[in-house]
């Protein structure tokens, strides 16, 4: 048997800005059709409603039957962003699902998702418990929802949207097959939405409800009234043959906004992205997924348009981490103009624990680790922050760093004997110069910043060479292990192809 | 049955009972508190400094080294970074100074995969980089290099500013040290560790408060490697290292090692002023032998 659950908002512009804005609700609200002091009223909150306020005025009739009016105008962004996230929640219930067709007319301002709601008396009990779970994870991601469930996907959005005129949002409404027809037949005509000639020949006929519709003969309507009438008539007996809904395949998440007025300064934008991520994450916990890569796109003032993407070393769900990911990553680098539009895009990845070791102690979890490394590196600079590595080369001051990730190994693979204390050098990055007089060939007085005296003790020379070929990275040093009279024992070298001396490292 | 009140007081049957039981239990039975804390330990790798501290470094605690160039401070460093990392702990590097060496950490047995090396480019950087780094969980070992501010890029470019326009009084070009010039050692620790107020250009007593505060939250060993003790009680630990003479072997001369002395100047786990001397050799030395 075929059972179609139905999610409906029935004002998709003003929940699209108060999901965007929360402040806003509570407040007389209006969101408007453009910019500018023409623009018409789209759609209202209750409070404005209860003001005086209506789809269709002016603006400046809105505002004078309500001083306290906030208007907002209609973002197409954040209406898209609704939509997906509608369809992210009817996706937590159903493996099918997809968004309906926009209403028109005076539905204009609903949307709706369709999914197949066979099986889910499993997963919830029962039609109702699954129509509840939709409605409250609606409201988990700010979409307050009504839910139903009925045999075709006419009769679903049908209950949907008699529930949202009639009821509070978040009440949903069960039909059974042997109830629909009951359920119909006192229902105005004008649901249906049909086309100005239909509604007049209905008027003319005196059908004003469904049930007067049901009960005439199906061939002398479509007789008098065309085709389009049996159609809907075959639609409202549920015979009508629908395709299965199909699979959603674009997993990509996105949230974007478009900024009433360009921002220069890092604090507001990270107030955006804020509400931008913790929406985003919502929807990613509806599929159980978490955040892998962030892909970041800023529309900036000048009309150009960046896009970063975000790498992450284990996908999380914690927008504390994510949101300081992101302002380092701003911080950086910033962008090159103000910033009128932001969007935050993300492919869901499974969230997986971390893989603890029996033997080994556990080392910083990896998605804050990620965070912390872009912190010190915005804090140090480039290139400072990361694992030491033993260069492969033979330049005396080279050295390597690389990534820092913590492997997992095993007790077994350690050496059994530890090395104990050893004489450590300190590397003197850039080496110093140094003065030094000779004799015999060997350095016996020397004078720098960091040692000076007389050479009382000196080992050496120990020669490395390389890069013979190249005249600019060719090296040709003597170290010399020296002690100096004022107590400091130093690595000194003489570069033999530039004939200076420098103090490369101090032994401690 | 009615509701008992709250905070009526019990029955005289019940407090007979109480009070009875009360007896019996004895010295076993005390009044609640906060539970006193006992750190667990971060062994040091040096047997006769962890007999010292009962075990190691205390867990969650700030430790300080402190020491002239040549002491064998940063071989006592790399010593502490090669236990924690040989033992599968995650520890990291907070260098002022850019002088850690890798070469010289893998030949003391550090495991560098699990060392994180934050080169701070001043004492800002690196004590932000350090409260970072404890309030991150999962560190056991902090190291905060500051023996370096005499070492480093800006100090030495200063030095040579300073070299440069007062040539050395007891060293000139061309001639051997005076006789009666003071003692040696002393000459490099003046040049070498820098005056007080040099070496602490922004910090305030209360960043080690906080420092030593984010460390007991986390657990991590914070320690601080210093030309001059710059931590008052903040610490629980304070380690002196003194240097002796270096020794050459040979002919042919080789850098044989040194000694260092390692003086236990402060632990609030157990006795202080414990000894111990390091006998630090060089990998030449070693490979000879």
């Amino acid at each position: 048997m075929v059972r179609i659950g139905c999610l409906l908002v029935p004002d998709l512009p003003l929940v699209a800005e108060l999901r965007a804005h929360p402040e806003l609700d509570g407040l007389p609200l209006a969101v408007l059709s453009e910019p500018g002091a023409r623009a018409t009223v789209l759609a209202a909150s209750p409070e404005a409603v209860r003001a005086g306020v209506h789809p269709g005025q002016s603006l400046l009739h809105a505002r004078a039957v309500c001083a306290e009016l906030r208007v907002r105008t209609a973002s197409p962004a954040l209406e898209r962003a609704a939509q997906r996230a509608l369809l992210d929640v009817a996706l937590s219930a159903s493996p099918r699902a997809a968004a309906s067709p926009s209403g028109t007319g005076a539905h204009g301002g609903e949307a709706s998702v369709l999914l197949d709601a066979a099986g889910g008396t499993t997963l919830f009990g029962s039609e109702a418990g699954l129509a509840g779970a939709l409605t409250a994870r609606g409201a988990a991601v700010g979409l307050p929802a009504v839910a139903s469930v009925a045999s075709s996907r006419f009769l679903a959005r049908l209950a949907a949207r008699c529930l949202a005129i009639e009821a509070e949002r978040g009440s949903v409404r069960v039909l059974t097959p042997d109830q629909e027809a009951d359920f119909l037949a006192p229902l105005p005509v004008d649901l249906l939405d049909p086309d100005d000639a239909l509604a007049e020949a209905l008027t003319r006929l005196g059908i004003h409800r469904l049930g007067q519709l049901l009960a005439l003969p199906r061939r002398a309507l479509a007789t008098r009234l065309g085709p389009g009438v049996q159609r809907l008539v075959a639609r409202l007996r549920g015979e009508e043959h629908e395709p299965l809904l199909p699979p959603p395949r674009d997993r990509r998440l996105s949230e974007a906004i478009e900024l009433e007025a360009p921002v220069e300064r890092l604090e507001p934008l990270a107030f955006v992205l804020r509400g931008l991520l913790a929406r985003l994450l919502a929807r990613l916990s509806l599929r159980s997924l978490a955040c892998g890569e962030l892909d970041l796109t800023l529309a900036l003032a000048d009309g150009g348009r960046e896009t970063r993407r975000l790498g992450l070393a284990a996908p999380t769900l914690d927008a504390r981490v994510l949101l300081r990911r992101l302002r380092f990553a701003l911080e950086s680098a910033p962008p090159p103009a103000a910033v009128e539009g932001v969007g935050l895009a993300t492919e869901g990845q499974p969230l997986r624990g971390d893989q603890l070791d029996l033997f080994r102690p556990a080392g910083p979890a990896p998605a804050e680790l990620d965070a912390l490394l872009a912190e010190l590196e915005a804090l140090c600079g480039p290139g400072r922050v990361g694992s030491p590595r033993v260069a492969d080369d033979l330049r005396p001051d080279a050295f390597d760093m690389g990534g820092f990730r913590p492997a997992a190994g095993c007790l077994a693979t350690l050496p059994s004997d530890p090395p104990g204390p050893r004489l450590a050098a300190r590397a003197l990055r850039p080496p110093v110069p140094a003065e030094v007089r000779l004799r015999s060939g060997r350095p016996r007085w020397l004078r720098s910043a960091v040692a000076n005296g007389e050479v009382v003790h000196c080992a050496g020379p120990w020669r490395t060479a390389g890069g013979w070929w190249c005249a600019e990275t060719g090296f040709d040093f003597d170290h010399f292990d020296v002690q100096t009279s004022d107590g400091l024992l130093v690595r000194l070298r003489c570069d033999r192809r530039r004939h200076a001396w420098q103090v490369d490292a101090v032994y401690d | 049955m009615p509701a008992r009140a709250p905070g009526r007081a019990p029955g005289p049957a019940r407090a007979e009972r109480l009070a009875a039981l009360v007896r019996d239990l004895g010295d076993r039975i005390r009044p609640g508190g906060p539970r006193e804390e006992t750190p667990g330990r971060l062994p040091t790798g040096i047997p006769d400094l962890d007999r010292l501290l009962a075990g190691g470094l205390p867990r969650g605690r700030l430790a300080e080294i402190t020491g002239g160039p040549g002491s064998g401070r940063t071989a006592l460093a790399l010593t502490l970074l090669s236990e924690a990392t040989r033992g599968g702990e995650t520890v990291a590097v907070v260098d002022a100074a850019d002088a850690f060496d890798p070469v010289s950490a893998t030949a003391a047995g550090v495991e560098l995969p699990r060392v994180l090396w934050v080169r701070a480019p001043g004492l800002r950087e690196a004590l932000r980089s350090s409260e970072r780094l404890l309030e991150a969980r999962g560190f056991a070992l902090v190291l905060l290099d500051l023996c370096g501010e005499g070492l480093g890029p800006r100090a030495r470019a200063s030095a040579r500013a300073r070299s440069e326009a007062q040539p050395s009084e007891v060293l000139r070009p061309g001639a051997s040290a005076p006789r009666g010039s003071p003692d040696p050692r002393r000459l490099a620790s003046r040049r070498l560790a820098p005056a007080r107020s040099e070496a602490q250009p922004s910090e305030a007593p209360s960043v080690w408060m906080r420092l030593a505060r984010r460390a007991r939250a986390t657990g991590t060993v914070l320690v601080l490697l210093t030309p001059v003790r710059r931590v008052a009680t903040c610490a629980a630990v304070a380690i002196e290292m003194q240097a002796e003479p270096a020794r050459f072997v040979g002919p042919p001369d080789w850098l044989d090692g040194l000694d260092a002395r390692l003086v236990l100047t402060r632990s609030r786990c157990g006795p202080i002023g414990g000894e111990t001397v390091l006998q630090l050799r060089s990998d030449l030395a070693k490979d000879a032998t």
